[in-house]
């Protein structure tokens, strides 16, 4: 089950907020110049800061069940750069039901303007029923 | 092997559901946290990623080095307040980690290190 393709971009204000809540202290992120000493035309995304394409999505917190995020994998295909636009899939998976659990795969597809896979993150959730 | 220890405060987490956009109540409310068997609100699985490769960027990688893929298994709630103590063992490209909270394992992952430059 696929949901819904979004247009994303990060632009540089994103990153420095990133970076200063997770203390991240590596001289790309700071600005493009301090980018350039290292070779970069761009400054390139933080490590978990793809996963902050879900921000696009609209989501409902007032659910009947409860998530639980079990366990989280990220693959970079593609370094990622700010004002750059990407498109963002999330499609889930492997859904199954025991008892008032049901388990399933969501999985974060981002591509570039090229159509190429920069970003997966697979996430294993555990929906309860709290009714 | 190496360990460092970093705090998830009240501040951190409600930052990070502003840039997420994750405003799930168990991370914000404490009541909806109880309700859902918690004894506090808990801090968002992927903020305590980020906050683990923050410090691993900071001590292992050099400026132009980065992680190909990474998984973390999440074993146990990280509270608001906690402080978590990462036991680091790194081989040439992977890194394996394990997070703790007053001795409670609660989460665990490794990393693989991608020794390519800017693009």
């Amino acid at each position: 089950m696929k949901m819904k393709k979004h247009e994303i971009i990060f632009n540089e204000a994103d990153v420095e907020q990133f970076v200063k809540l997770i203390g991240d202290r590596n001289p790309i992120y700071q600005s493009l110049e301090r980018a350039k000493d290292y070779g970069f035309e761009r400054i390139p995304l933080p490590q978990a800061m793809p996963m902050m394409a879900y921000k696009w999505f609209e989501t409902k917190w007032e659910l009947p069940y409860s998530i639980i995020h079990r366990k989280q994998k990220c693959i970079l295909h593609q370094r990622m750069y700010v004002d750059e636009i990407y498109h963002a899939i999330v499609e889930v998976t492997d859904q199954s039901k025991r008892h008032n659990l049901t388990f399933m795969k969501q999985i974060l597809y981002l591509y570039n303007s090229d159509e190429k896979l920069c970003f997966e993150g697979i996430s294993d959730l555990v929906l309860e029923d709290l009714s | 092997m190496n360990m460092i220890t970093f705090q998830i405060t009240e501040n951190d987490v409600k930052q990070y559901a502003a840039i997420s956009g994750d405003y799930n109540p168990i991370h914000l409310d404490i009541e909806a946290a109880k309700k859902q068997g918690f004894t506090n609100k808990i801090a968002h699985g992927m903020l305590t990623v980020a906050k683990v490769l923050s410090e691993l960027s900071n001590e292992i990688l050099n400026p132009q080095e980065c992680f190909s893929q990474y998984e973390f298994t999440f074993i146990a709630p990280v509270y608001i307040g906690d402080r978590v103590t990462i036991t680091i063992k790194q081989t040439e490209h992977s890194i394996r980690v394990e997070g703790k909270c007053k001795e409670k394992l609660v989460v665990k992952g490794y990393l693989m290190i991608r020794k390519e430059y800017a693009q």
